[in-house]
């Protein structure tokens, strides 16, 4: 399945742009999806370690599954204030 | 009252708002654009904000707040975008019966907000170096 990951700060410099698709296997997990960014996106490794992921506008775990369509953003250390 | 905005902050009208006859205090605070950091000088910072989660986050905070304190209101206003030397980029305004509980509610929302509302800075130093602020991540500049 695709999943649509939106970018910020830090990493949407980085890649570029302010989102990107990913092409997952069957009942991918977030673990998942972090593996597979740094394969499809290597220079996203070093701010990635640093990152947290939110699925539909909430923190996840690694554990935390993806549903077709769900919204992914990919949260850099926050600095807001 | 939560809002995320690209304008300047009506820090005044804020503190208006949360006055309730059954307040006997009333705080306010404003967080400004520092020009110095260390030695280097900032011009501005630039703020870019996950607005739909960042709006979540803040209403969160809000009503955990509002839950843990005894509060009569709670207005918080995060400016994102350009925001110039001097300039308000927050403000958060509480009021409650007395000052202990308003010093504590505020001084835990601005912490929990640092903490999880996603909002980043970039700082735009005066010699034109752009550096986002990623707490625990190294710093990468462009331009």
């Amino acid at each position: 399945m695709k999943v649509n990951v939106v970018l910020f700060a830090q990493a949407r410099d980085v890649l570029g742009a302010d989102q990107l698709q990913l092409e997952m296997g069957d009942r991918p997990t977030v673990g998942d999806l972090k593996r597979a960014l740094v394969e499809q996106h290597p220079e996203l490794q070093e701010i990635l370690g640093h990152c947290s992921i939110a699925v539909d506008q909430e923190y996840s775990i690694d554990e935390t599954p993806l549903r077709n369509g769900c919204e992914v953003g990919l949260i850099p250390p926050v600095s807001g204030g | 009252m939560i809002e995320i905005i690209e304008s300047k902050i009506d820090s005044a009208a804020l503190l208006a708002a949360v006055n309730d006859p059954d307040a006997g205090a009333n705080l306010l605070f404003v967080g400004t654009t520092r020009r110095l950091t260390g030695q280097q000088e900032t011009s501005q910072l630039n703020y870019d904000c996950y607005r739909e989660m960042a709006a979540k986050k803040l209403a969160e905070i809000r009503a955990q707040a509002m839950e843990r304190w005894p509060l009569k209101a709670v207005h918080i206003v995060h400016r994102v975008g350009d925001v110039p030397v001097g300039a308000a980029s927050l403000a958060v305004a509480v009021s409650s019966p007395h000052r202990a509980e308003a010093f504590q509610a505020a001084q835990w929302i601005i912490d929990t907000l640092k903490e999880i509302v996603p909002i980043w800075k970039q700082e735009v130093f005066s010699d034109g170096k752009k550096v986002w602020v990623h707490p625990g991540a190294s710093p990468s500049s462009s331009q």
